[in-house]
């Protein structure tokens, strides 16, 4: 019963916090601008569309698991596609959440120096979040899966209770009848919107792990659907507080929104830190388990070298390469690679890891179960 | 792949250490060596003399009586330090003396040193029958007896001795607990005497299948640890666990309960007990019938309760004295207080110094008209206030009771309110801290408030370098660490995580006692349901069934 023997067991409750803890971090802060510029006034329709596509995606991704319930995708990429390509495509799924860490890290700390920390160099805060993520991680999976469950309700209850004093503010009338400009706009800001819904993709490496297996759609799709509402409700309290034309105009529209609300009259000046400071383990839970998995999937690939030294290794990697974009806008465009490699992951990957499976399968190089 | 869990969280790079032991404490299964070799004893009484001279004769209050009983010659060794001697006199000298020589044709048959040997059990059957006595053939148990204070006999030609119960017992009365007070509830905490502890918890607890087992720890002390449990509730797992890592203490003494507590708790180095020490026998008789094992300690007067977790640590004994209604509001009073303790100098620091327009503003005003004056910047403000409670705190303890209160009150009045005249320091620093120092005493036992003092300084710190930032990830590592603790195979932040709403009736809230009817499921109990929901209504039967 030594700590490090602890089964690696994921229950229920945890699946759902772990799916949530992921997908809902930086995109809290950076969706809204990105929907509203195109989709304008139907943002909330993309964001639910968005939603049903991760629930799709979520299907095949636990169809292809489904088919090696004992392995993690680090094992059967190399049993689909031999070992090269495997090797490849491992390697691809270890940088992708690499830079799903580096982006989210380098974001977090834009947003920290902006609101928070002015004078403070932005090196030094990436470094001591990433030292502060290297100790979390330390102990394995279990323990970021528990920081996860206990964290987050807290927090959610008081962002929720937070942007429920912005909507007396609200004016409804900036709603109106959906799909007026037709569908296109909605279907445009699609993919950028999907980007928020990225972090799902764990279950390539965790599936092996989650307790109940056969349910494991039901609780992920009530993490993918808890955040979609969530970001319904974020872009809606956006849309109907400061209006389409106010919001893309902002570089953060929902820290903008905050600074709309006085939670008593004359008592808090900037309630947008407020925020920030609600959001912050939000943020943190994402770059958690991004960075977890980063170290894993390097792990599971060349298990040579150990868990504990392969998120030594990436640390520095980590740090040198987010301070690499020079500004927000270059970071941007980082940002959209890395949402690109995810929405390969969440429909390409599984439907090539299929069609794969499907081949094998007829030349009777797998067996069927 | 999930075979190889273990090997990944090794720090291992490129496989070097791959033959390394791991843990070595936790590892080592064999049970402790004594420092005493394993020689058993000889049939020659002069050769048993000699060894035993030979092993203890330095001590001066070592000594022995010659005796002559039935014909054939006996010999008592003990300490004079350890033994009662009006019972080594009543039980065993009187009874010897008057059967010196032999009566019957039977004793006849005893006096012969050639003949069977039976003189020891005789002796232990009729003669020295009115003192507990136990049969020994080895050197290693009949020393260690000894130094426990019994009286070891030895009858020429046999090659075994007898370990008679005389020992000396120096113990206090049962008086009321210290740290632990509770206002309704019994007025009786453990004492330094082993036996009379588990008489205790024998009375709180008179359930046949209340299971006491002893194991003996520590090479040189062989410290007597008795392990308490019931037999059909706790989880058998738990009760392995703990024996497994008793036995595998190799140390040469234990030095009071926190000694054993670091041996054998998950985490050495964390600042959070995993195990949690009581001084009250109706604590610990509520902790085994919920499924946790009790370890008791010779020579302490404390309980240790494992496996805890964090929330059942915030619980106090007068939860459960007093209304559900009053134990509730008091368990959040409870953790409102910890929040103070732990965070409000880091959080005052972080929001005057780096971000004071959260501060509402009329108050930022008359704060900042108070601080003109002073000239040192925050930190060190709080910092130097902060030592100061913890200096005047030390004084409270270490000064003999009547002047260390007195000292420490009129200290605190006489240096904050000299403090602020001078301009030392502003008036709203001294509430801080003062805030702090009193949110700190409301820790339910006492090493979780030296905790509490601890974490305060380091999220202090961490707000001093990164203002805001710091703070929110100095909370981030504590809860980090929080959670990666684990107690005995429970985590530690059990029921929060792994979540169990059921296990919630009795966590931040107590739940009225007909609602409590199931155990807490974090212990993996053998038997989940502890009571039957009361029926209410004459005919109307409870619908709850066993999960047995």
């Amino acid at each position: 019963m030594n700590r490090n023997e602890e089964s690696l067991m994921i229950s229920p409750t945890q699946l759902v916090f772990l799916v949530f803890g992921i997908i809902v971090g930086t995109g809290f802060i950076t969706l809204p601008r990105g929907v509203i510029e195109k989709a304008r006034e139907d943002a909330w329709l993309t964001v639910i569309l968005a939603l049903g596509i991760a629930l799709v995606s979520l299907w095949l991704i636990l169809r292809v698991a489904s088919i090696f319930p004992k392995d993690t995708a680090i094992t059967y990429n190399v049993k689909l596609f031999g070992r090269t390509f495997g090797l490849l495509l491992n390697l691809f799924l270890a940088g992708y959440f690499l830079f799903f860490t580096i982006t989210g890290v380098r974001t977090m700390a834009e947003v920290v120096k902006t609101e928070m920390l002015p004078f403070t160099p932005l090196g030094i805060i990436i470094g001591s979040m990433l030292l502060v993520l290297l100790y979390c991680s330390w102990d394995g999976l279990m323990p970021v899966v528990r920081i996860n469950e206990s964290g987050i309700p807290t927090s959610i209850f008081m962002i929720i209770f937070f942007f429920s004093l912005a909507y007396p503010a609200a004016d409804w009338h900036e709603l109106r009848i959906p799909f007026l400009e037709g569908v296109t706009p909605v279907i445009q800001s699609l993919p950028s919107t999907s980007y928020s819904f990225l972090g799902y993709e764990i279950l390539f490496l965790y599936y092996p792990f989650i307790f109940q297996k056969k349910k494991a759609y039901f609780h992920t799709a009530i993490g993918i659907g808890t955040a979609g509402i969530f970001y319904t409700f974020v872009v809606l309290g956006t849309l109907v507080t400061l209006g389409p034309n106010m919001a893309i105009a902002q570089t953060y529209p929902v820290i903008t929104m905050a600074k709309i609300i006085e939670i008593v009259p004359r008592f808090v000046e900037r309630a947008e830190l407020l925020l920030i400071i609600l959001w912050l383990p939000l943020a943190y839970t994402t770059h958690l388990i991004t960075f977890f998995s980063t170290a894993f999937a390097f792990n599971n690939t060349f298990p040579r070298i150990s868990l504990r030294w392969w998120m030594m290794l990436s640390l520095p990697f980590i740090f040198i390469l987010s301070m690499l974009p020079d500004n927000l806008m270059q970071m941007e465009r980082w940002t959209k690679v890395t949402g690109a490699c995810g929405l390969f992951l969440l429909i390409g990957y599984p439907v090539l890891l299929l069609t794969c499976v499907f081949v094998r399968r007829k030349l009777g190089l797998l067996p069927k179960n | 792949m999930v075979r190889r869990k273990i090997s990944i969280m090794k720090m291992n790079l490129f496989g070097w250490k791959k033959g390394r032991k791991p843990k070595q404490w936790l590892s080592r299964e064999k049970a402790a060596l004594s420092s005493i070799a394993l020689q058993s004893l000889h049939t020659s009484l002069e050769k048993n003399i000699q060894d035993i001279t030979k092993q203890l004769g330095d001590n001066t209050d070592f000594s022995s009586r010659h005796l002559i009983c039935i014909g054939r010659r006996v010999t008592l060794f003990f300490f004079q330090s350890l033994i009662d001697s009006n019972r080594l006199n009543e039980c065993i000298v009187l009874p010897l003396q008057e059967r010196r020589e032999y009566r019957s044709k039977q004793e006849e048959l005893l006096s012969r040193e050639n003949g069977k040997h039976e003189l020891l059990q005789e002796i232990q059957w009729r003669i020295a029958s009115m003192a507990d006595t136990q049969r020994v053939e080895e050197w290693q148990t009949a020393i260690q007896q000894l130094c426990n204070g019994k009286a070891l006999l030895l009858v020429d030609g046999e090659a075994a001795g007898l370990l008679v119960g005389i020992e000396k017992t120096e113990k206090r009365s049962i008086e009321a607990p210290e740290t632990e007070q509770s206002v309704i509830g019994p007025k009786e905490s453990f004492v330094e005497d082993f036996h009379t502890n588990i008489t205790l918890i024998r009375q709180h607890l008179r359930d046949p299948l209340l299971t006491f087992e002893v194991v003996f720890i520590a090479k040189r002390d062989r410290t007597q640890v008795g392990i308490f449990y019931i037999k059909d509730v706790t989880n058998p797992s738990i009760v392995k666990e703990v024996k497994r890592r008793l036995s595998a203490i190799d140390t040469d003494a234990i030095k009071g309960q926190v000694h054993l507590q670091e041996l054998i708790q998950d985490n050495s180095f964390s600042l959070f007990p995993q195990i949690r020490p009581t001084e009250r026998p109706d604590v610990t008789c509520s902790y085994l019938l919920e499924g946790n094992v009790a370890i008791i300690l010779s020579n302490s007067a404390h309980a240790l309760i494992l496996p805890i977790t964090f929330f059942q640590l915030l619980n106090t004994v007068d939860d459960y004295y007093s209304s559900w209604q009053y134990a509730t509001l008091i368990r959040i009073v409870r953790i409102v207080s910890l929040v103070f303790s732990i965070m409000l100098p880091g959080l005052y620091l972080s929001l005057v110094a780096f971000n004071p327009e959260l501060i509402p503003t009329r108050l930022v005003i008359s704060m900042d008209a108070a601080r003109t004056k002073v000239a040192m910047p925050v930190f060190l403000e709080i910092f130097v206030m902060e030592i100061m409670i913890e200096v005047l705190r030390e004084v409270g303890v270490k000064l003999p009771r009547p002047i260390g209160q007195s000292v420490s009150v009129i200290g605190g009045l006489v240096i904050g309110e000299a403090a602020v005249n001078a301009n030392l320091v502003s008036p709203i620093t001294v509430v801080i801290v003062a805030l702090t120092a009193i949110s700190s005493f409301t820790a339910p036992i006492y090493l979780l408030g030296i905790t509490y003092r601890i974490l305060r300084f380091f999220l202090f710190l961490c707000s001093t370098i990164l203002g805001l930032y710091g703070f929110i990830l100095g909370l981030f590592l504590i809860h980090a660490h929080v959670a990666r603790l684990v107690s005995f195979g429970v985590p530690y932040l059990a029921p929060l995580s792994p979540m169990r709403l059921a296990d919630w009736k009795d966590t931040l809230v107590r739940f009225p006692f007909k609602k409590l009817t199931k155990r807490p499921a974090f212990l993996k109990p053998l038997q989940q349901t502890r009571s039957k929901p009361l029926p209410m209504e004459s005919g109307k039967q409870s619908g709850d069934e066993d999960n047995q």
